[in-house]
């Protein structure tokens, strides 16, 4: 069974100890591809990065690296991490502090004779701007030239697939989405697989061709982040990736009665508790008709987000009278006042039904 | 005596490693404010230098001065072979104490890293115990066992081959550098885990990652980066082995003198112009580390000026462990938070526990 695909785990397991902390999970990662590990910390994800790598031994499964197996369970095959040509880099860069940048980046290097190797080197370097500190010392550096020199570093050997344990977690928060951005350019450019763990929805989002979602050692869902941003599987991963409103709902028929209307809910039994997930952004206003249907509620308070608004809003009639709502809308002009009353619809797209766990 | 000596040694011990609890020092900035300086006027101008001038020359000046006006007045006394051969004999011991303190240290430091488990931990602490111990008992401490191993030695040698070997390790250097081992293992130690605490996992992973062996990573990763704490360590147990006086005088091998025992058998007699050169020996050789230390213990001192390059800020972060020279066992290495200039701390802990996630 060949994989041509840059990295494939298969029904991989760890433990620590008592604790299992990867859980028969299965992550592949295909030529050129960025793909990005998501979840909350505990969940599993660094561990299965260092699997990837070598780093850890394999206990359960298999791992195989552009067609060739690297770790073998039941057949005891451990490939150490000096021979699986992956590039690493890490939260805290790992930048040699006894090393020039330069020496950094040719590091990896041995492989070539040592003409070439200035030459490699100094082209990672140019590729991701770092060409004039070449002889410059990691301490001296920013935080933000550190991270793109162990991305260099990373690069130079042409590595069979990059691995990176969230590169950008040990920067400003200000630097981190135009390096989020330089990076993802020279990733692309260079064309290599990637596997990234974050634990940041916004930036995986951003840079993932696919996003895989774990908890506790599991994979919740996986795919293009568009599909779990609109079909999400369950109530976690909606509201992993953005705050959500919850409220209780009953199964009657195969839908969902509620105060802003009836909702399919394909797949659930009847009279089973569910929840119905509302993103800030399906909530939609208009002014009080006499419509007795209509939802209502009071805006309780109104919050400048820049590009958006958040309004926190407190339904008062219907169901489920008294809870309270989290809104969002673009812009500033044209929004409700704290104090109004106004009428609630729901768009259909943000709007989900799951089955209570 | 000694006994009754150690109990009480022992008990104060416990005493201060229970009033410590379990507190543990975290540094709440990442940024240092230098040192404020303040200009004294006046009274408060000569008071100040009177003050701290007075333990300088009284101290060292004074009887400095004293004993060279002596020495050079008596050339006869050390410009010998036997002032010689005192010498070689001093720096001997104290060399090789001083390479197998190291050594050991080294040995701890990796265990502590590599297999982190309570009996390691507590290992290490009994091993770090013997700096509290006074010269005088643990001579006697290590004197009896390795006297009663030598009688039993040399009577089934006599029964077995008709041949008595002689004391083979109470009378040799065996004993007296066990004793020095035992007594100044402790300064080494810290130095070097506070050396290898620099080197984060993940350079390791990254070295690995770059193609390196662990042997590999070891000698182009470790060794370069902690060579600074390693002579560190190696200066320090010196100088403690070359001053050393009360363990020496009793378990030195037959018509084995050291600088440290002539300066005491002279002094003892009286014969002060005599010990003149010697005890000057002592100190010279004892000065130059002190230098090399104050001065990095100065610079890496938060708010100190630093120097430039990355090895002499190693080497001061290294050097300022000795800040804490007289231990406790398990005394916790805070995490040194430096910044650099982005104000993203890059902190160099010595605690790697198994990642999170």
């Amino acid at each position: 069974m060949t994989h041509p695909q840059a990295l494939f785990l298969d029904r991989v397991s760890h433990d620590y100890g008592a604790l299992r902390a990867v859980n028969a999970v299965e992550i592949n990662v295909g030529a050129g591809e960025v793909v990005c590990l998501l979840g909350p910390s505990g969940c599993g994800k660094s561990t299965v990065l260092r699997l990837s790598a070598g780093l850890e031994a394999l206990q359960q499964g298999r791992i195989w690296m552009h067609g060739d197996p690297v770790s073998d369970s039941h057949h005891g095959l451990h490939v150490p991490p000096e021979q699986r040509h992956v590039g690493l880099v890490f939260q805290d860069f790992a930048l040699f502090p006894h090393l020039t940048v330069g020496a950094n980046v040719a590091f990896g290097l041995t492989a070539m004779p040592s003409g070439e190797r200035q030459a490699r080197a100094r082209e990672a370097l140019a590729q991701v701007g770092m060409l004039d500190y070449l002889q410059a010392y990691p301490h001296a550096l920013s935080g933000g030239q550190q991270q793109r020199v162990a991305l260099a570093r990373a690069l130079a050997p042409r590595p069979a697939i990059l691995l990176l344990d969230e590169p950008f977690s040990g920067l400003d928060a200000r630097l981190r989405e135009q390096i989020r951005e330089d990076t993802l350019q020279v990733l692309k450019s260079s064309g290599i697989a990637t596997l990234m763990v974050t634990h940041d929805p916004e930036e995986a989002m951003f840079m993932a061709d696919r996003i895989y979602l774990m908890r506790r050692g599991r994979v919740e869902q996986s795919g293009h982040p568009t599909e779990l941003y609109d079909r999400p599987a369950n109530a976690f991963v909606a509201s992993f990736f953005s705050v959500v409103n919850d409220l209780p709902a009953e199964i009657a028929h195969g839908h969902a009665d509620t105060p802003f209307g009836r909702f399919p809910a394909a797949g659930l039994a009847d009279g089973q508790l569910a929840q119905l997930v509302i993103r800030p952004e399906a909530i939609q206003f208009s002014t009080l008709s006499g419509d007795t249907t209509q939802a209502t509620s009071i805006v309780e308070e109104v919050r400048f987000l820049g590009a958006m608004a958040q309004l926190r809003l407190r339904l008062t009639n219907g169901l489920h009278r008294g809870r309270q709502l989290v809104a969002r809308l673009p812009g500033h002009a044209g929004i409700p006042r704290q104090g109004d009353q106004v009428a609630i619809c729901l768009a259909r797209q943000g709007v989900f039904i799951f089955a209570v766990a | 005596m000694a006994a009754v000596l150690l109990i009480f040694v022992f008990f104060l011990l416990i005493l201060e490693r229970w009033s410590r609890g379990r507190q543990s020092f975290a540094h709440t900035t990442t940024r240092y404010r230098p040192l404020p300086r303040f200009q004294l006027k006046g009274w408060h101008r000569f008071g100040a230098i009177f003050g701290c001038s007075l333990p300088i020359v009284l101290g060292f000046f004074v009887p400095g001065g004293m004993l060279t006006g002596w020495a050079l007045n008596n050339t006869q006394y050390w410009l010998n072979l036997r002032f010689l051969t005192l010498i070689r004999n001093s720096f001997s011991m104290a060399g090789l104490a001083a390479v197998i303190a190291v050594m050991l240290a080294m040995v701890m430091a990796y265990a502590l890293r590599l297999h982190a488990s309570r009996l390691t931990a507590w290992a290490v602490r009994i091993a770090s115990i013997g700096y509290a111990v006074p010269g005088s008992v643990l001579a006697i401490g290590v004197l009896l066992p390795f006297a009663a191993i030598d009688r039993t030695l040399n009577a089934w040698m006599k029964l077995q081959f008709g041949i008595t070997p002689g004391l083979i390790l109470s009378g040799t250097l065996v004993a007296i550098t066990y004793a020095y081992l035992v007594r100044f293992l402790t300064g080494s130690f810290n130095v070097v885990e506070s050396s290898l605490g620099k080197i984060t996992r993940s350079m390791d992973f990254a070295a690995r990652s770059l193609g390196r062996s662990p042997g590999a990573t070891l000698i182009q990763v470790h060794l370069p980066i902690m060579r600074g704490g390693l002579l560190t360590a190696m200066m320090l147990t010196f100088v403690e082995v070359l001053k050393e006086l009360p363990a020496t005088l009793v378990l030195r091998p037959f018509n084995f003198d050291t600088l440290a025992t002539k300066t005491y058998d002279l002094a003892s007699d009286e014969r002060l112009a005599e010990a003149a050169g010697p005890s000057l020996a002592i100190a010279v050789v004892g000065i130059l580390p002190v230098i090399i230390l104050s001065r990095a213990i100065a610079r890496s001192r938060p708010g100190g000026k630093r120097g430039g390059g990355a090895a002499t800020d190693q080497a001061a972060d290294d050097i300022a462990v000795t800040d804490q020279y007289l231990p406790s066992p398990a005394h916790p290495i805070g995490a040194q938070v430096a910044s650099n200039r982005d104000g993203v701390p890059a902190t160099s802990t010595a605690a790697n526990a198994v990642p999170a996630s």
